[in-house]
């Protein structure tokens, strides 16, 4: 039975909350992650994406919240998800004492669908030296190797946290490339967090831009344009600014300026005829650094 | 530059717990130090020279500190501030100055012999500043050249000068010399080579010290260190896994390879190299024995304490320090976000929460069992060979049995999450530390000498607080291991 006969979403968090210290990393996050889509988790460094990720895959117990893999919680997964699903950290530094070879050799042993010609060859490609210890790889090199981990035990879910930090242009194409291609062809459900803006708009077909632990926005790519915009209010309507907007900022000379969102009729609010009122239809990165800057 | 700024620049690296420490153990060497003088007046004609001996160690370890000012000599370097770097060694001879000072003076009023107590402490302060100073390669044939030096000494029958001869400060003037040139020459070395560039074997012990002492932390500067050490030491020198058919047919051998560490099952030609290394020390002792046979005419009750001696710490000390390594290495893994764990919290195969659980503990289990079981049966065995009676082997046994309870407790409250905090952990482990040491002291003492019985109470009640506390620590995280969805969580 696939998940989408079965009614249940490859990713699914609700209300999650988590806390470092004195630090909320996580305020009550929602997210879905539907089958066969890319979803582009945007946000700035400590916007609490890693620590979403862990919580959403069962690596630590949220304060409060839910979350579920292929229709199970994150944090009782069986073989049966476990199988289907691959996780490449931030930074990886798993099994320095390994190389290259014995670590996608021992791991290949637990997943049926391990696909140890496209390893074989992915190493080749990139030019990977296989019976270097890991230890002695450079971070792009070892980021490389998690990434072939990662897509030859063929996964139905794929979650890359910043899978691109330390990979070079080309190193980059190729990730993105393969990952397009996964989502197109095999129906892979991908949630890859990163920055880079650029890279979200190659091959993300959601977003959701995480904010102080909050999801502020959660959409498909092609409707952030649609959907939001930035407005700009003289200093004499700044009193009937909308409450809803996503980031508000007020200007040295009196006006402001909001991000704001259409209501679930179409509409823009109020606000943006009246007179003097200006609304701007903002390009993804935009969007990004009025909201999150 | 303010003197307090002088005064100060060889503490400031140091973390705040090591500082503690630090006070406790120059406490206790003065304390020790001057009692032994104290005694040298009625009944111990020889004590002001262990006195000085002792205060003289001392000197060596805060000389081993006060090396690390070429920490900001060289980030002057690299700054290029000459000034700064010139701080960095009058702040150096500055401090060198007035601890010898303020030692050597009171210990030498104290003692009636100031001459050969100021000696004495100058010896081992400018041997410990050469020490922090010498290549981490260079330190294994240091290790074996002072026994053989002392074997050729024996074979010659050279004698040892006495502190009270005249000839005494031709041998400290020759010893200081050298310890002065040696560190002068390295760190200028190290200054015109920069730590970057220097070779893993080639860097000063105190650089290593600096890395290692971030390492026990098992924070994200220590990984970035760990990583940058991984990468300068010789891949020869890297143990290679031994992967074989490791797999979900042969999980246990899977658990240990992915766990890493003195886990990890490596091939024969790595075992060869740790042997290797257990020979050399092993020899170094057998080197270090052989003087104190051909000195006493190969006369068994002689040389019978020495034995004593190797068969009690050698054990003991091999506990300790596996206890440590994998203690610390397990409470690292368990911190490390994008390490092995999360691989292991995802991997199929490894069953469901109880099975996980189950495979993991025994697993640890096992190991704990393979190093700790020989090394305690070695010891008890060979101090029931050479004669000891029922109070020192029970003692014996009550302190050893510290080192795997230890492992156990970090074992449970690492998987469960509930590792203690640093000013609960650090008294515990200070009392857990000197318990340890001084139990097996004891126990050589009572071997040497009989009539020593009373000092094994108050090392009975010291081992039940520590027996109490670690038990507890053990049950805590058990519990909340049993509690928890699975053992790969990560610790926060």
């Amino acid at each position: 039975m696939s998940e989408a006969s079965s009614g249940y979403l490859p990713l699914l968090a609700r209300g999650l909350w988590h806390s470092y210290a004195q630090h909320a990393a996580l305020r009550g996050v929602d997210l879905q992650v539907p089958q066969g889509r890319v979803l582009g988790l945007i946000g700035r460094n400590g916007a609490g994406k890693s620590t979403l990720i862990r919580a959403l895959l069962g690596l630590l117990v949220p304060n409060k919240g839910y979350a579920e893999v292929l229709g199970e919680p994150a944090l009782q997964l069986t073989d049966r998800v476990k199988e289907r699903l691959a996780y490449v950290p931030q930074q990886p530094e798993a099994f320095p004492w390994l190389t290259a070879e014995q670590m996608l050799t021992l791991l290949g042993r637990f997943f049926p669908h391990w696909d140890a010609p496209f390893a074989r060859e992915m190493l080749t490609r990139w030019q990977i030296p296989a019976t270097r210890p890991l230890a002695k790889c450079s971070p792009g090199e070892r980021q490389r190797v998690e990434l072939i981990r990662g897509l030859a035990s063929r996964p139905q879910v794929l979650v890359l946290d910043e899978p691109a930090a330390a990979l070079d242009p080309v190193a980059r194409r190729d990730l993105l490339r393969e990952v397009a291609l996964r989502a197109g062809e095999a129906g892979c459900t991908v949630l890859f967090s990163t920055h880079i803006v650029s890279d979200l708009e190659r091959v993300a077909s959601q977003i959701a831009l995480l904010h102080e632990g909050r999801v502020l926005l959660h959409c498909d790519l092609d409707d952030t344009k649609e959907r939001y915009a930035r407005l700009w209010l003289p200093p004499r309507h700044t009193s009937a600014a909308p409450v809803a907007a996503l980031s508000r900022r007020a200007q040295a000379d009196g006006s402001m300026t909001l991000v704001i969102e259409r209501d679930s009729h179409g509409e823009w609010p109020l606000a943006a005829q009246l007179p003097g009122a200006r609304l701007d239809t903002l390009a993804l990165e935009d969007l990004f650094v009025e909201i999150a800057a | 530059m303010s003197r307090g700024v002088l005064l100060g620049l060889p503490w400031y690296g140091l973390r705040r717990s090591l500082r503690v420490i630090l006070a406790l153990v120059s406490l206790a060497a003065w304390a020790a130090a001057f009692a032994a003088v104290h005694f040298s007046r009625s009944r111990w004609p020889d004590g002001w020279l262990v006195g000085a001996a002792l205060l003289a160690l001392w000197l060596a370890l805060m000389g081993l500190l006060l090396s690390s000012t070429l920490l900001p000599a060289l980030d002057a370097r690299r700054l290029c501030l000459p000034r700064l770097q010139r701080v960095a060694v009058r702040s150096l001879l500055l401090n060198g100055a007035l601890l010898l000072t303020l030692t050597a003076t009171p210990l030498a009023v104290f003692s009636g012999h100031p001459a050969p107590v100021a000696e004495i402490l100058l010896m081992g302060l400018a041997v410990g500043v050469a020490y922090g100073l010498w290549p981490l390669l260079w330190m294994f044939p240091l290790w074996l050249g002072i026994p053989l030096l002392q074997l050729v000494a024996s074979l010659w029958h050279w004698r040892l000068i006495s502190p009270l001869d005249p000839r005494f400060i031709e041998v400290c003037l020759a010893v200081v010399t050298v310890a002065v040139t040696v560190s002068a020459r390295n760190w200028r070395r190290v200054l015109r080579t920069g730590p970057g560039e220097l070779k893993w074997g080639m860097r000063p012990i105190i650089l290593n010290f600096h890395v290692s002492r971030h390492a026990l932390s098992g924070t994200g500067a220590a990984l970035d260190q760990q990583i940058r050490v991984a990468r300068q030491v010789p891949e020869w020198l890297l143990p290679q896994a031994a992967v074989g058919e490791a797999g979900p047919q042969k999980m246990p051998r899977a658990l240990r390879v992915m766990l890493g560490g003195l886990y990890l099952p490596v091939t024969w030609r790595s075992r060869l190299r740790r042997l290797s290394v257990v020979g050399v020390i092993f020899a170094s002792g057998t080197v270090f024995l052989l003087p104190l046979g051909l000195h006493a005419g190969w006369r068994w009750s002689a040389v019978r304490p020495f034995v004593a001696l190797a068969f009690i710490f050698g054990p003991g000390m091999a506990m300790a320090v596996g206890t440590m390594a994998r203690s610390q290495h397990l409470v690292q893994r368990w911190r490390r976000p994008g390490g092995e764990l999360a691989v292991l919290a995802l991997l199929p195969g490894l069953g469901g929460r109880q099975e996980q659980r189950a495979r993991l503990l025994r697993l640890l289990g096992e190991q704990l069992r393979n190093w700790h079981a020989p090394l305690l049966a070695l010891a008890v065995f060979a101090v029931l060979w050479l004669g000891a009676h029922g109070a020192a082997i029970g003692l014996l046994l009550l302190v050893l049995a510290l080192a795997p309870l230890t492992e156990q407790a970090v074992i449970y409250s690492t998987l469960g999450r509930r590792l203690l905090p640093a000013w609960v952990c650090q008294p515990l482990l200070l009392l857990g530390i000197a318990t340890y040491v001084g139990g097996l002291n004891v126990v050589a003492l009572m071997m040497m000498r009989p009539g020593l019985d009373a000092m094994v109470p108050p090392l009975v009640v010291a081992c039940a607080v520590c027996y109490g506390a670690l038990l507890a620590l053990a049950v805590r995280g058990q519990h909340a291991l049993r509690c928890q969805a699975h053992p790969y969580l990560i610790l926060e």
